[in-house]
């Protein structure tokens, strides 16, 4: 089953397919969401609730480059939360 | 209405605009994003068909090749003359197309990685020198010169000798003497710096500067050279230059323009 991290990184893997390195700049700056691994695009959602840094993150591209950012998020990860639970998807991945 | 107030409405209206500005942007990308992926999946499909439609089609080339050389070797008597005379041309017409399917398969795996070298101790002058004796009867049908020049001594390195052979000093000095319509070809070997120095100049049709710049790339023969030689698969220098990389060495043309001959340069790291 996939994990939340997964699906943060995914996502961001996702947005630098379309606006490139800053998909990574932008992740940085959401609270709680820390970059591993470049290379391998690998990340860790640490203190608090990581579904809300999954919607933090959503939501920040959202608020830079409008609803079809949200889209791309959402259609990325459409296969790893259908194996998820419910109750750990991320609202704005719902 | 207070200036702070106006000057806060315009701010909005300028970060509004921006907003949109670049959700059309990011649109764009997206767009050109999954135009790049669906490119990529076309680009790798169409590969994979050259790839199985070139396996295949050396396959039955192979199998006519064998049939011809039984009948043009044939020493029973049996077969007429005329059928031998009739064979020995198909044969030859089966063996360029051999050559020709068998550089697209060469560059398609060479491109997928999935081309093995096979490297062992040679002396790079005795293989010059075989390849330049089986040329010699082509620039001689051409009434080319064909003049060579080697310093003494062996040249010896650690490489793949059929791949350097067929693919690298085979291909240059074929390709000089068939875009050279009339003059001499010069095949020049020295050393030096710890490697070896193979240069081919003719007297050719030439490289123009566009041509020069994807001349070492997929496909990428000259735009005049196809009128010169219209078998030509595009394949020759970017598969010598795949070879000549998989043995740490360089190779680059020179070519003062189009009509004005061309030199080319390969440099291999030499044993020790």
């Amino acid at each position: 089953m996939p994990t939340i991290n997964q699906v943060a990184s995914k996502i961001i893997k996702e947005q630098e397919l379309v606006i490139g390195p800053l998909a990574w700049s932008e992740a940085r700056k959401v609270t709680g969401l820390s970059v591993i691994d470049l290379q391998a695009g690998t990340v860790t959602l640490g203190s608090g609730d990581p579904k809300i840094v999954v919607d933090q993150l959503v939501g920040r591209y959202e608020r830079l480059f409008g609803r079809a950012s949200h889209e791309v998020c959402r259609e990325a990860v459409a296969t790893l939360v259908a194996t998820m639970s419910p109750a750990e998807v991320p609202s704005s991945l719902r | 209405m207070a200036d702070t107030d106006q000057q806060h409405f315009q701010a909005e209206d300028y970060a509004s605009e921006l907003r949109a500005a670049n959700e059309i942007v990011y649109k764009h990308s997206l767009e050109l994003a999954r135009l790049k992926q669906e490119l990529e999946t076309a680009n790798k499909q169409q590969e994979n068909l050259l790839h199985f439609i070139s396996h295949e089609i050396k396959g039955y080339l192979t199998k006519g090749e064998a049939a011809f050389a039984e009948i043009v070797e044939d020493t029973s008597g049996k077969i007429p003359e005329t059928i031998k005379t009739l064979s020995s041309g198909a044969l030859l017409e089966m063996r360029k197309g051999v050559a020709t399917v068998m550089d697209i398969l060469d560059a398609s795996n060479l491109k997928k990685g999935t081309v093995t070298f096979k490297k062992a101790p040679l002396d790079f002058k005795v293989l010059v020198t075989k390849i330049i004796e089986e040329q010699r009867p082509s620039a001689y049908e051409k009434h080319l010169g064909l003049d060579v020049k080697m310093s003494d001594g062996k040249f010896m390195m650690d490489g793949d000798e059929e791949k350097l052979r067929e693919h690298v000093v085979r291909n240059l000095i074929d390709n000089a003497i068939k875009y050279t319509p009339s003059g001499t070809v010069h095949v020049e070997l020295s050393d030096g710096d710890g490697k070896i120095h193979f240069m081919v100049e003719d007297s050719g049709v030439g490289i123009t500067p566009e041509d020069m710049a994807h001349l070492f790339t997929e496909g990428g023969h000259g735009k005049d050279s196809i009128k010169v030689n219209v078998h030509s698969t595009g394949y020759g220098l970017f598969i010598a230059k795949q070879v000549v990389d998989a043995h740490g060495g360089k190779i680059w043309a020179e070519s003062e323009g189009g009509g004005k001959g061309s030199k080319f340069f390969i440099q291999l790291p030499a044993s020790a």
